[in-house]
C-alpha cells in the first residue's frame, strides 16, 4: 500500500513481520513490527532507486512486488560475494527458478559459448537487455546435439559479473513491449554506478576428478579407462600421450576490480570494471575415441564501463559498453588410426583441439531528458558485434600427408547489430490512481558474416599438393597407404581417399563466405493504468517490419489486483514473435567430394538456396507465440511468496533438419536445412517462497525455496511431404524436450552474523531422457524401430546437488569465502559409449564437472 | 499438478490468517508528511 497525503498508512501484517518503507529518491527502511500496532517512520534522502524495476514496466513508479507480471530481482553484488560462481550463467542457474545452462563437450562452438534457456524454450527465445537496451546476440549457431540445436543465443558470459548491480528477470512474454525474442522472458542487466569505492575479488577454485564410474564393461584394450587413474590424457602435448594422474583439475583463477568516480556535482558517475579469467580443462572418464572429454579451457579478459553525465537539472548524457576477449580451447574426438591419421606426424593418433578467439564489443550512447510538461525522452544508439574465429591445433590435413601443417586458421563468423531507439513516457499521478503512457520507435540493422579460413583448413589436395578442382583427374587423389606405399583398401576393395581440411573442424571455404544484412523498424505504445489503488491494468502493442520476412503486430494485456494489502493476484495474455536470425537464414556448410572429376556436395543448405527450395522448404518466417500467465504474490515482511503459472504456445519454431539424400539434384549428394518445422506447447509453474528472520541485533536467518515445474510437448512436426524421422526425428525431439528438466527445486538456507555468514543450498533436478547415437544405426539390428528407440534412450535419474559457502569478515575491507559447489560430487547417471559428447554422460542437469572447491577474497576500499 | 495446487492454496490461506493491523505516519527528514511511500 502507499501513504496518503498526510503520510498515513495502515497495513495488515503478522506480529513478527518486518515492514519495508520505500520511496523513489529516499533510503529504504526495514522496521520489525515486534507486535506493535503504531509505527511512525522518518525517511532520509538517498539516491537508492534499487526497488524500481526497469524491465516489464515502463512506469517509473513500479516495484517488483506490484508489477502485473513475474519479475525476479537478483542483487548480483550480494550474490557474488556469497558464492563461488564465477560466470553469469552459473549465477542465474542458482538464482532463477527456470533458468538452465550447462557447459557442453564435443559440440564444436557450443563448447565455448554456453547455450542458456528460460522455461525450457530456446536460447534465442529470451531477450537480453543491458540497462534496458537490447543486447546483440552471438554469431554462433548451435549445430550439434546440444540444448538449443539450430539456435543462436546471447553470450551472457561476455558480460563481467562484477560490473553488474542487479539482474531483473521478467518471466513472461514481452514482445509487445520489446520486440523479437521476448517469448520465454527478458533478462535485464543493470550496471553498477557506484562512485568513490573500489570493490573486487580474487577467486581460485578447482574440480575434483574423482568421478565414480563403473568401467568394468569397457576394460578391453583400455577402451573405457581414459581419464581414470593411470590413463589421464596429457594436456601439455598434442597427440595421445598419457600424462600424470590428477586428483584435481579445471583450476580457475578470476581477478576482478570495479571502481567509479563522480563526474560533476549533479550526480554524474563513471564506473569501470575489469575482469581476468583463466580456467583449465577438465577431463572426465571416457572412451579411447574421445580422450579429451571434459569442459573447455578459457583465458578471458573483460572490460566494461558505465558513464552518465548530467548536463542540466533535467538532462543527462550516458554511455556504457565494453570489450570481452576470450581464448578458448576444447578437444575434438580422437583420431586413433585410419585414413585420418598420418603416422609420421602422430604415430599413435591424435586428439585435435578446437580453439577459438571470441571478441565481443559493445557501446551504447544516449541522452535522457524531461520536458517542461513532464514527458521523459530517451534517444540512444546501441552497437554490438560478436566475432568468433576458429583455430584448429594439434591437427592435420590428411590429404597433405607428411607435409601437412598441424595448426590452421579455420575462419569464423561475426554478427553485428546497431539499434537506434527513441522512447517517450510520462507518468500522470492525477489521472485515475496513476497512469503511465509510453511510446517510441526503434530502427535496427544487422550484418552476418562468414569468413574463410586458410586454404589448408578446408581444401582437398591432390598428389601434386594442388587443391582439387573440377579438372583434377580422379587418378590424382591422395589415397590411404601403408608404410611401404601400398594401398589400404576398404571392405569392398576400393582405395580410401585421405579426407580434406583440418581434422576436428574443417575450416570455412571461400564458397561458404556470406556477407548479409537486414533492417527492421518498429513502433510501440504502452500504457499502465492504476484504475484504483488496488487494480492495475497494463496494455501494450508493437508493430515491426523486417526487410526480409515482413511485418508483425503483437499485443499484451496484463492486470494486477491487490486482493489485500499483502496479496496481489496478477495475470497476463500476450502474443509474441521471434525473427529468424541471419545465421539461420544464411549459415551454410559445404563438403565437396570429387568422384571421377565430378564435384558432388554434402550441404547444410542456406534458406535462400535453390537446393532448399527443391525440397519444398519455403523462406524462413518468424516464430509466433501466445503466452498466458496467472499468479499471485504474498508479502508479509518476513515471508513472501510468488507463484506463477504459465502457458506458452510457439508455432513455427525454427529447427535444423536431419540430412536428406538428394538423388534428383545434380551435383548434390545430401542436404539439410533450417526450417519453420515444429509447434510446441509449454505449461509450467514457478514458485518462490522466501522467509527471513532477525535473530537479534546483528544476526539473521533466511530460507528461500525456488521451484520450477515445466512440461513441454511437441504439438506438430511441420514436415510436409518429407520423411518425419529425417526432418525432425525422435532424437531431435528428445534434445528439444530435454532443454529443461521437468522440474527443478531448490532450497537455500542462509545465516548472517556481523563477521560470519553461511549458506547451504540444495538443488534437485528431475529425470531427463536423451536419445543417443544408436538412432543412426540400422533399425533391423534392434528388431525394429520401437526397440531401437528403447535401446537408444539414455535415462538420467533425478539428482540433488548441495552447495556450501562460508564467509568470514576479516576486516571492514576484506572478506574471505570458502566453499564447494556440488559438495557431494554428484554426477548424472552413467550411460554407455553411444552418448552425444562421447563420454560416460552428456551435459544434462548439473553438468559433469563434479565437486568444485573454491576460496575467494573480496575487497572493498 | 495436484500437489502444486495444494501448495498454492496452503500458502494463500496461511497468508490470509497471519495478519494484524499496524498503522502510523511517514515523514521526511524535515518533518513533512510524505505521500505515496510504498509500505509492505
Amino acid at each position: 500500500m502507499q501513504t496518503d497525503f498526510e503520510g498515513r498508512y495502515s497495513i495488515s501484517v503478522s506480529g513478527t513481520a518486518t515492514l519495508v518503507f520505500s520511496y523513489v529518491g529516499s533510503n529504504t527502511q526495514e522496521i520489525p513490527v515486534n507486535n506493535r500496532t503504531t509505527i511512525d517512520v522518518t525517511l532520509g534522502d538517498g539516491v537508492s532507486l534499487e526497488e524500481v524495476v526497469l524491465v516489464g514496466s515502463r512506469s517509473p513508479k513500479r516495484t517488483s512486488l506490484d508489477t502485473a507480471v513475474a519479475i525476479d530481482v537478483i542483487d548480483v553484488s550480494e550474490v557474488t560475494t556469497q558464492l563461488g560462481k564465477v560466470e553469469i550463467n552459473e549465477l542465474l542457474q542458482y538464482a532463477a527458478p527456470s533458468f538452465n545452462a550447462n557447459k557442453q563437450s564435443g559440440s564444436d562452438g557450443a563448447d565455448h559459448i554456453d547455450p542458456a534457456s528460460l522455461r525450457g524454450l530456446g536460447p534465442d527465445q529470451t531477450l537480453v537487455l543491458i540497462n534496458g537496451k537490447r543486447r546483440h546476440q552471438s554469431s554462433l549457431i548451435n549445430l550439434f546435439g546440444t540444448r538449443g540445436r539450430g539456435n543462436t543465443g546471447t553470450d551472457l558470459n561476455a558480460i563481467p559479473a562484477s560490473s553488474i548491480k542487479r539482474i531483473e528477470i521478467l518471466r513472461d512474454g514481452a514482445s509487445a513491449q520489446y520486440g523479437s525474442d521476448a517469448i520465454a522472458g527478458v533478462i535485464n542487466i543493470v550496471l553498477k554506478n557506484d562512485t568513490d569505492v573500489a570493490t573486487g575479488s580474487v577467486n581460485y577454485g578447482f574440480y575434483s576428478t574423482n568421478a565414480d564410474v563403473d568401467t568394468s564393461a569397457f576394460q578391453e584394450d583400455n577402451y573405457g579407462l581414459w581419464n581414470t587413474d593411470g590413463f589421464f590424457l596429457d594436456t601439455e602435448r598434442d597427440g595421445n600421450a598419457i600424462g600424470k594422474n590428477k586428483n584435481f583439475d579445471g583450476g580457475s583463477l578470476k581477478v576482478t576490480a570495479n571502481y567509479g568516480v563522480k563526474v560533476g556535482n549533479k550526480g554524474g558517475y563513471a564506473n569501470f570494471t575489469t575482469e581476468y579469467l583463466s580456467k583449465n580443462h577438465t577431463l572426465r572418464p571416457t572412451f579411447d575415441f574421445r580422450k579429451g572429454f571434459g569442459e573447455a579451457a578459457i583465458d578471458g579478459f573483460n572490460f566494461f564501463g558505465n558513464i552518465a553525465v548530467p548536463v542540466s537539472d533535467k538532462t543527462e548524457v550516458y554511455a556504457f559498453g565494453g570489450r570481452n576477449y576470450r581464448d578458448t580451447n576444447a578437444y575434438a574426438f580422437t583420431r586413433n588410426d585410419g585414413e585420418r591419421v598420418v603416422e609420421s606426424i602422430y604415430p599413435n593418433g591424435y586428439t585435435p583441439r578446437i580453439t577459438s578467439i571470441i571478441i565481443d564489443n559493445s557501446v551504447v550512447a544516449g541522452v535522457r531528458t524531461e520536458t517542461a510538461s513532464g514527458w521523459k525522452v530517451d534517444i540512444s544508439n546501441t552497437y554490438g558485434i560478436n566475432k568468433f574465429n576458429y583455430y584448429i591445433k594439434g591437427t592435420l590435413n590428411a590429404s597433405l600427408v607428411d607435409v601437412s601443417p598441424t595448426d590452421f586458421d579455420a575462419g569464423g563468423h561475426s554478427l553485428s547489430q546497431n539499434t537506434i531507439n527513441f522512447d517517450v513516457s510520462k507518468y500522470y499521478d492525477d489521472v485515475l490512481s496513476g497512469m503511465n503512457l509510453a511510446f517510441g520507435a526503434e530502427y535496427r540493422t544487422e550484418n552476418f558474416l562468414i569468413f574463410a579460413g586458410e586454404e589448408g583448413s578446408w581444401a582437398t589436395y591432390d598428389i601434386n599438393g594442388v587443391p582439387f578442382n573440377a579438372n583434377t583427374p580422379d587418378s590424382s587423389t591422395v589415397n590411404y597407404m601403408d608404410a611401404n606405399g601400398d594401398l589400404i583398401l576398404d571392405d569392398d576393395g576400393n582405395a580410401i581417399p585421405r579426407p580434406r581440411g583440418s581434422q576436428g573442424f574443417p575450416g570455412y571455404a571461400p564458397a561458404n563466405e556470406v556477407d548479409r544484412s537486414r533492417s527492421n523498424i518498429s513502433l510501440y505504445a504502452d500504457g499502465e493504468f492504476d484504475i484504483t489503488d488496488a487494480f492495475l491494468v497494463s496494455l501494450a502493442a508493437r508493430f515491426e517490419n523486417y526487410s526480409d520476412f515482413g511485418s508483425t503486430i503483437n499485443g499484451k494485456l496484463a492486470a494486477r489486483l491487490k486482493a489485500t494489502d499483502n496479496i496481489n493476484i496478477r495475470g497476463s495474455v500476450s502474443t509474441g514473435f521471434r525473427a529468424p536470425s541471419l545465421a539461420q537464414i544464411y549459415y551454410n556448410l559445404r563438403f565437396t567430394n570429387f568422384i571421377g572429376g565430378v564435384a558432388s556436395d554434402q550441404l547444410l543448405s542456406p534458406n535462400n538456396s535453390p537446393v532448399t527450395a527443391a525440397f519444398g522448404i519455403g523462406p524462413l518466417h518468424e516464430e509466433k507465440a501466445f503466452n498466458a500467465a496467472l499468479g499471485f504474490t504474498a508479502n508479509f515482511g518476513q515471508f513472501s511468496a510468488t507463484i506463477d503459472g504459465y502457458h506458452i504456445n510457439v508455432k513455427d519454431r525454427i529447427v535444423l533438419t536431419g540430412t536428406f539424400e538428394a538423388p534428383d539434384i545434380e551435383g548434390v549428394d545430401t542436404a539439410q536445412f533450417f526450417t519453420n518445422g515444429v509447434d510446441t506447447k509449454t505449461t509450467g509453474l514457478d514458485v518462490i517462497l522466501s522467509w527471513k528472520a532477525n535473530l537479534g541485533e546483528d544476526s539473521s536467518f533466511g530460507a528461500t525455496f525456488l521451484g520450477n515445474f515445466n512440461d513441454m510437448k511437441i504439438d506438430k512436426v511441420l514436415n510436409g511431404s518429407l520423411d518425419e524421422q529425417t526432418f525432425f526425428g525422435e532424437r531431435d525431439k528428445a534434445f528439444l524436450l530435454a532443454s529443461a528438466p521437468d522440474n527443478k527445486l531448490s532450497l537455500s538456507l542462509n545465516y548472517n552474523k556481523k563477521w560470519f555468514d553461511a549458506g547451504l543450498s540444495f538443488t534437485r533436478f528431475s529425470e531427463v531422457h536423451l536419445l543417443d547415437f544408436q538412432t543412426f544405426e540400422d533399425a533391423a539390428d534392434y528388431g525394429g524401430f520401437a526397440q531401437q528407440i528403447i535401446a537408444a534412450t539414455d535415462t538420467y535419474g533425478a539428482k540433488m546437488v548441495t552447495d556450501l559457502n562460508l564467509g568470514f569478515k576479516i576486516s571492514d575491507n576484506l572478506k574471505l569465502n570458502v566453499g564447494s559447489n556440488n559438495l557431494f560430487n554428484v554426477y548424472p547417471d552413467q550411460q554407455d559409449d553411444w552418448t552425444e559428447g562421447g563420454g560416460y554422460w552428456d551435459a544434462v542437469q548439473m553438468g559433469f564437472g563434479g565437486s568444485y572447491y573454491y576460496a575467494k577474497i573480496n575487497y572493498r576500499f | 499438478m495436484k500437489y502444486i495446487f495444494t501448495l498454492m492454496l496452503t500458502v494463500f490461506s496461511m497468508s490470509l490468517c497471519l495478519a494484524q493491523n499496524v498503522s502510523g505516519t511517514v515523514k521526511d527528514s524535515d518533518g513533512n508528511p510524505m505521500a505515496g511511500v510504498k509500505c509492505y
